[in-house]
């Protein structure tokens, strides 16, 4: 019980703390910093949940396929430029945002993931790294600012920031697969 | 190992699926291909634009009908050694068969000729000959095959990995560096394991411009760079096509010896060529740029020496294997065992005149001749394509559909008819006849996806078109064959 609330806590400081400074006035604050906090802390709420057994989850939630889709549709959603400079300039939209990237992205995917299978994370994560690299590529090459907010020099760091990202996420992922998953899960519980 | 169980009821009729829709489509294609051979010898009249647009079909669907065949060989193996999720083959199909009517609609109805390749900014030049939507609509169906084949290909994955544990593991790297004494890996692990590597990460490649060619064609102040695009297009392509052999040649490393009854030794020169060509095949693409002179050069040398050290050491374990395999092994042919000998000589020579395009001196020439239909043809209709039907052949042809494996004791075989041996030789031959004349062509620097032919060059498409009739003809036969006997298939 304590650590959720200390997540919903953490979630709620940091948007007091956005709409009250200029933080999110900075494209990478936004992106990396904001989004993937609020989606940390609403993972993590999430995941403290076993809703497996439940017969709404059963229903709905086949493998937690609709969970994960429920995240991606509003991620992406929140990367469309005109949305992210409306909640740039208007404290509503973004206290919106930072409602939906809680519990619209990091709380389904907390409650979804456990119950996923290789196929659907591997799928996830393939479709993650293809989004990185589309969005760092555009924010490299576009011409003019997307948002009217940022400035260019800094969009384009955001594209660069996305693209490193995305090859470090890259090595991240491929790493288990050269490790052998029965010996690490034999390091991992010795009494067996 | 333990007795191999029956394909279950709905995998069965998926892999029947796979085959018998890959048999027709390769067909009507190929028949395509005649008319556009046809067209280029002045025999038929086809109007340039349509030109293109078989062109396109023609690539479109040959490519990616490869493909469906072979992950259908990938698994029908793949299965025998570990646990497969069966609705995935199903989902690919469904989203294999929603590309194709998009990817068709877009060519047919909305008149899209800009090539397989949607080379950029082909896609969004259009001219008013094709519009936004329809190139749209291409570039949406290339996206919903790859979503499929990135599923089947996380499944393979999935399953290689909860039976090996790692893909060090299923590549047999203990055992190569590490002299560890556990049993080889199967060579179908080592083949599925490359495979899953090499096409998700093509697949990303290919996810990515994708999008980015489609966001550019609505949005056209984001100016993506044509090189770079250049360069993953290739990678994806290059890589996914090469990747149809990889899977297919599994059907020889599993079906020679069940007509031998011996087995197919993999040894640490097999486990190196696999692990070898895993990286190179990624690193060769640069071959198709090499006259991009904006190119780094040093991307075209090591393209070069890839394109050499890549295709070769597989090649030669192969042959050797299949040669050393039926050597003296009294086996009795039949009409599969055939093609896939024939397959693995038509892969080596095929590779020939790859390689020999492959080099830099001879690339400044040879470039968007006819020499590189040449030798892809040569390797795609002799290697491949009868490898695949090698495959689809055993599939069909077998008696005691249910009878158990043996690994000791070589399977029945059915004698083979007349019409079977004429088939498969006169295929052969018009297959390495018309390879011939585009290889013959591109010497005399006929360039490559001409809709209309000088009248110096239509000799050579003339003498094409007959071979190309052969092809056509001989690949009837099998395929009406292989479809008829579809529904009393193998069931192991
Ligand atoms: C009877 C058999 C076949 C015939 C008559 C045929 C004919 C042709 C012709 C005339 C072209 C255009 C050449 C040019 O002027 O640039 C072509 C291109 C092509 N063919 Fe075939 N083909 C046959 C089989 C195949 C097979 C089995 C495959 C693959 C498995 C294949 C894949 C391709 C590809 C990828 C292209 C390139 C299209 C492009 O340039 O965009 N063909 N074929
Ligand atoms: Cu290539």
């Amino acid at each position: 019980m304590i650590e959720r609330i200390f997540w919903i806590f953490c979630a709620l400081a940091y948007s007091l703390f956005a709409i009250n400074t200029n933080f999110e006035a900075s494209m990478i604050n936004n992106v990396l910093i904001a989004y993937t906090l609020l989606i940390y802390c609403g993972w993590k709420l999430g995941s403290s949940f076993d809703i497996e057994q439940h017969w709404l989850n059963k229903l709905s939630n086949y493998k937690g396929i609709a969970g994960v889709l429920i995240a991606s549709f509003t991620l992406a959603f929140w990367m469309i430029p005109n949305w992210m400079e409306l909640a740039a300039s208007n404290t509503q939209i973004q206290l919106i945002k930072h409602f939906s990237m809680f519990t619209l992205v990091g709380l389904p995917l907390g409650l979804s993931w456990s119950q996923s299978n290789f196929v659907i994370r591997g799928f996830v994560k393939i479709e993650l790294l293809s989004m990185l690299l589309r969005l760092g590529w555009i924010y490299l090459i576009s011409p003019t600012r997307l948002c009217n907010i940022y400035s260019l020099s800094e969009q384009a760091l955001l594209g660069k920031a996305l693209l490193s990202l995305a090859v470090a996420l890259t090595l991240y992922y491929l790493y288990p697969l050269f490790v052998d998953q029965n010996d690490r899960a034999k390091k991992l519980t010795p009494g067996l | 190992m333990s007795p191999l169980q029956p394909l279950n009821k709905s995998a069965r009729l998926a892999i029947l699926c796979y085959v018998g829709i890959s048999a027709i489509v390769f067909l009507l294609m190929m028949i395509v291909g005649l008319v556009m051979r046809a067209s280029q010898a002045q025999l038929i009249g086809v109007p340039p634009q349509f030109f293109y647009q078989l062109m396109t079909a023609h690539g479109g669907s040959m490519i990616v009908t490869s493909g469906l065949a072979a992950s259908a060989v990938l698994w029908y193996f793949l299965r025998r050694y570990t646990n497969l999720y069966t609705p995935i083959l199903w989902i690919n199909l469904g989203l294999f068969l929603t590309g194709v009517v998009l990817i068709l609609g877009s060519i047919f109805i909305g008149g899209f000729a800009g090539a397989w390749t949607f080379l950029f900014p082909l896609p969004s030049h259009g001219l008013g000959i094709w519009s936004t939507g329809a190139a749209t609509a291409f570039i949406v169906g290339l996206l919903l095959i790859g979503v499929g084949f990135l599923i089947f290909y996380l499944e393979v994955a999935r399953a290689i990995l909860k039976e090996y544990g790692s893909i060090p593991k299923a590549l047999g790297w203990p055992q190569l560096f590490k002299n560890s004494s556990d049993t080889m890996p199967p060579a179908t692990i080592v083949a599925g394991t490359m495979v899953f590597i090499v096409n998700i990460l093509g697949i990303l490649a290919g996810a990515v411009v994708l999008v980015l060619i489609l966001i550019n064609l609505y949005v056209p102040r984001f100016e993506v760079d044509p090189l770079l695009t250049k360069n993953l297009t290739y990678f994806f392509g290059h890589v996914f096509i090469n990747a149809t052999i990889y899977q297919a040649v599994i059907a020889v490393y599993e079906l020679l010896p069940q007509y031998t009854g011996r087995t197919w030794k993999v040894n640490k020169v097999f486990l190196a060529a696999w692990t070898a060509s895993s990286l190179m095949v990624m690193a060769v693409y640069p071959h198709h740029l090499m006259m991009d002179f904006a190119m780094p050069s040093w991307m075209a040398i090591s393209a070069q020496i890839f394109s050499y050290a890549n295709g070769i050491p597989l090649i030669i374990v192969t042959a050797w294997g299949a040669l050393t395999i039926v050597h003296r092994s009294g086996i009795k042919w039949d009409a599969a065992s055939l093609l896939l000998m024939i397959a693995i000589f038509g892969w080596s020579a095929g590779v020939i005149p790859a390689i020999i395009d492959a080099t830099v001196a001879v690339n400044k020439v040879m470039h968007n001749t006819l020499w590189v239909p040449g030798h892809f043809h040569f390797y795609l209709l002799t290697g491949l394509v009868a490898m695949l039907l090698g495959f689809m052949i055993y599939m069909i042809n077998g008696d005691d559909q249910s009878a158990p494996i043996n690994p000791n004791k070589p399977i029945d075989v059915k004698p083979m008819t007349a019409a079977d041996t004429s088939a498969i030789w006169v295929y052969t031959l018009g297959s390495i006849g018309f390879s011939m004349m585009f290889l013959i062509s591109g010497t005399a620097s006929v360039p490559r996806r001409w809709a209309e032919h000088f009248p110096e060059w239509i000799v050579y498409s003339q003498v094409a078109t007959v071979f190309g009739s052969f092809i056509v003809l001989a690949m009837l036969i099998l395929v009406i064959k292989i479809v008829i006997r579809l529904p009393k298939a193998r069931t192991l």
